[in-house]
């Protein structure tokens, strides 16, 4: 490779997420990707991805399985699809979000298969 | 004030590549609204992570998608490799590279073939397809498949393609290329294809950039993003690389992007294999993954993104794959709307959708 | 004659229009359309016309039966869990429509009886399942029951010789001579067994059954007088403590490194070696005798020269061997110049 591709995490809470994304927005972020990822049993990470200049930086949002999340299509419209899609299939809550297919987005038999199951 | 209905496009219909359902909600013959719903095809892929070990993954990954196949064997090994800390030897890389161009190639010839057929153009389509078999007898000759390649893995190449393989892989691409400006040439010169793309389905510059769309539907914008020009995956650095953008923002633009971006595949593949070094094509890999690596790749229909968590085990925690056709899905539903019923299925197929990397 | 040539008037006229209205930007593609009319089709008439396969193409995963030892790696890697493997019955199955033909099986396989053969499994409406025989392995433990369900398991009689290391087809063992530790990953482990066979202590076992009674190890390691210094002892020590000298006639032991572990008192066809100096007992059978290729062999006299047994007579046209003193130390196979030496079975 060129160079190795930068490695940038920075940790966010629940309080300052949309002061923080807001602050990339107004700085010409674009938004490249939402994900989940189950810890363990208890606890739950959502990784937001941003680009600029094509350097990526991502924030790391740790909470505890059940919490509801702010959403951000506010700042970012297109965010709706993997907040839908987290929804779907992770259940997490997400509020105030500009358009919110309420769990018809992602056509599945069972609901939220990749929540951990207790 | 017109009629207002709802007319669902998909998940069925003859210019779909893959199922997509899309509610129009319609308002004479005017596009008013998009609700689009996804979830045909869902395998649930990335959740096999828990109990196939990272080796099994790739080939778990890699057929996510019949069309973007070798991009997300890169990328899924590439972020392996990453997470493990381990750089691979250089002729793997331009291997990778080079196989990934030809990758390119085939995919905008099948969708030029798809696009004719939207607008009823059969005999272009098939010619577009005729084209893209020498490309997979390619594929074939050196990777062992058509579709799906199953030569990328957790330190480099499984197998090596010999020097005199990349130099029969130039000639033939070479021998296309006057057959390929014969096709291209219809599309971009033709008075009726002209009429039915051109001033279609306009995204202008801050839209596009605001909508966060990647790929030829951004670079027909005129929006300069490539993930290729971050010199982080394959050698593109070393091939004087430059991204191939147009200005009008419709689908004729984004057309001529792909349209330029297959002659400009044929030409670093023939600059890579005089380029390539000799050496190993793969490398040691530790048993276990540990680590998170997140690494993006100039997929044909845009930028992929690319993440693996290790849990110190060999299986890994998390692997996510973005695909491009997820990000472009808002833009198409904004471009949509004030379409006409008509221009639609042109318009769905000008992000190049591909919906089984969209929803694995 | 007339039709004919109104069919060509036609034709040039097609030709010539499709031509001008490209220019113009209409019918664009009617040269092409109309060229194609007199091309040959570009398919081809399959499966009435046989497919042209290329080299690398994977069709489907063919195996070699003779040669699998059972382990079970191919079933391990396999990422649709397409192929099972039984020990006991002898027999190797795969699942045709559940296979991918990714090839892990085949680069994985330590004994490389898989091949990817590159034409496709005939379709069929059912799911094909092919069995294939392998060799069947019998249970597998030291002096007693197995319990090939449990884990694989070292006992106290162990020396830390590594030999089992070295034997394992999946790297499952650890082993630290200095530290004196034995370890084994359960999960990589494969459970075929090539190390309990392998151990000279019989140490190891699944689930734990109790090993044989250690070999008399009270005295330093011996050599007798019927030693002729064929150096296979010095070979097949793990811990390089064997010195031999073929042409001084002499054979040392370093008895600080020597583990005791007994490879060499397995190994040595003379059974001159042993813990204490006990007696050594008559000749076993042989495994391998030498045997020349006659079209290679330029009866250049050295293997006669470097045989220890004296098993090798060697004419100006002739090369012959004494089958009682051949020990099977394979010495002459290495020192043949033209490679025209090679071990049969006695």
């Amino acid at each position: 490779m060129g160079k190795t591709a930068q490695q940038n995490f920075e940790a966010v809470e629940l309080s300052n997420l949309i002061s923080r994304v807001g602050d990339l927005k107004a700085d010409g972020y674009r938004l490249v990707q939402i994900c989940g990822v189950n810890l363990d049993d208890d606890n739950y990470e959502i990784l937001y991805s941003f680009d600029k200049n094509h350097e990526l930086l991502s924030l790391r949002l740790d909470i505890a399985i059940g919490t509801e999340v702010e959403s951000i299509t506010g700042i970012y419209w297109p965010a709706f699809i993997y907040e839908n899609e987290i929804h779907d299939l992770f259940g997490v809550q997400f509020n105030h979000s500009a358009l919110d297919y309420q769990g018809t987005f992602f056509r599945i038999a069972e609901e939220t298969p990749w929540k951990p199951k207790k | 004030m017109g009629k207002r209905t709802i007319m669902p496009f998909g998940p069925q219909h003859p210019v779909l590549p893959e199922p997509i359902h899309l509610d129009l909600v319609l308002e004479d013959e005017t596009v008013v609204d998009v609700i689009p719903s996804i979830g045909y095809i869902h395998r649930g892929l990335e959740k096999l992570c828990e109990t196939k070990d990272y080796n099994q993954m790739v080939y778990v990954i890699e057929r996510i998608c019949g069309i973007c196949s070798f991009g997300h064997g890169w990328g899924a090994c590439a972020s392996m490799e990453g997470a493990m800390g381990v750089t691979i030897p250089e002729r793997a890389e331009y291997l990778r590279t080079i196989l990934h161009e030809l990758s390119r190639v085939h995919s905008h010839l099948l969708w030029l073939g798809l696009m004719a057929d939207a607008f009823g153009f059969e005999s272009l389509f098939n010619h577009c397809w005729r084209v893209r078999e020498s490309v997979l007898d390619l594929f074939e000759k050196n990777t062992g498949g058509r579709v799906i390649f199953s030569i990328c893995k957790p330190g480099g190449m499984r197998k090596d393609i010999s020097n005199e393989n990349l130099k029969e892989m130039v000639d033939v691409l070479n021998g296309l290329k006057a057959e390929i400006k014969t096709i291209t040439d219809v599309f971009v010169e033709d008075a009726s294809v002209k009429n039915r793309m051109t001033g279609v389905g306009v995204l202008t510059k801050e839209e596009a950039i605001e909508l966060c769309a990647v790929g030829p539907t951004v670079r027909g914008s005129g929006v300069v993003q490539d993930i290729r020009l971050t010199g982080n995956h394959g050698v593109y650095h070393l091939l004087d690389f430059e991204p191939v953008v147009e200005e009008a923002g419709d689908c004729m633009a984004r057309t001529k992007v792909r349209i330029r971006e297959v002659f400009q595949a044929i030409e670093l593949i023939e600059k890579a294999v005089s380029q390539i070094p000799d050496g190993p094509v793969d490398c040691k890999v530790p048993k276990t993954v540990d680590g998170e690596f997140a690494i993006r790749l100039e997929q044909p229909r845009g930028e992929g993104f690319y993440y693996a968590k290790g849990a110190g085990t060999k299986f890994l925690k998390r692997m996510r794959v973005r695909t491009p056709t997820n990000i472009n899905i808002p833009a198409l539903v904004k471009a949509l709307k004030g379409a006409d019923l008509a221009d639609v299925p042109i318009l769905v197929l000008t992000i190049d959708p591909c919906i089984s990397c969209t929803e694995r | 004659m007339g039709i004919l040539i109104k069919i060509i008037v036609i034709v040039v006229a097609l030709l010539l229009s499709s031509v001008i209205t490209a220019r113009l930007g209409f019918f664009k593609f009617a040269g092409t359309v109309i060229g194609s009319i007199f091309k040959k089709p570009a398919t081809l008439m399959y499966p009435v016309k046989p497919r042209e396969w290329q080299e690398r193409t994977r069709g489907a995963v063919g195996i070699d039966g003779d040669n699998c030892i059972g382990c079970g790696i191919c079933a391990n890697v396999c990422p649709t869990a397409a192929i099972a493997v039984d020990r006991k019955e002898g027999k190797w199955t795969i699942e045709r429509m559940q296979c991918v033909q990714c090839s892990a099986c085949v680069d994985n396989c330590p004994k490389k009886c898989l091949t990817m053969e590159n034409q496709y499994t005939i379709p069929d409406v059912v799911k094909v399942v092919d069995t294939y025989d392998i060799p069947a392995k019998a249970a597998k433990a030291a002096g007693g029951a197995a319990d090939a369900d449990g884990d694989l398991t070292c006992a106290d009689t162990c020396v830390f010789c590594g030999l089992c290391v070295k034997a394992c087809p999946a790297d499952a063992i650890k082993v630290d001579r200095k530290a004196k530790s034995w370890e084994v990953d359960t999960d990589a482990c494969v459970k075929c067994g090539a190390c309990i066979d392998k151990c000279p202590k019989k140490s190891l076992s699944f689930g734990g059954a109790a090993a044989a009674p250690a070999a008399d190890e009270d005295g330093d390691l011996t050599c007798a007088d019927t030693c002729v210094f064929c150096g296979l002892c010095a070979k097949v020590c793990p811990a390089d403590a064997l010195e031999v000298d073929r042409k001084a006639k002499s054979w040392k032991v370093d008895t600080d490194a020597c583990v005791k572990c007994g490879a060499c008192i397995d190994k040595c066809p003379k059974k001159s070696l042993s813990f204490g100096g006990a007696a050594a007992p008559a000749a076993p059978a042989k495994k391998t005798i030498a045997a020349v290729d006659e079209e290679k062999c330029i009866h250049c006299v050295a293997c006669e020269n470097e045989c220890a047994a004296e098993a090798i007579k060697v004419d100006t046209d002739k090369w012959e061997l004494d089958e009682e003193k051949c020990i099977g130390c394979e010495a002459c196979v290495g020192i043949c110049p033209t490679e025209a030496i090679s071990m049969k079975e006695a």
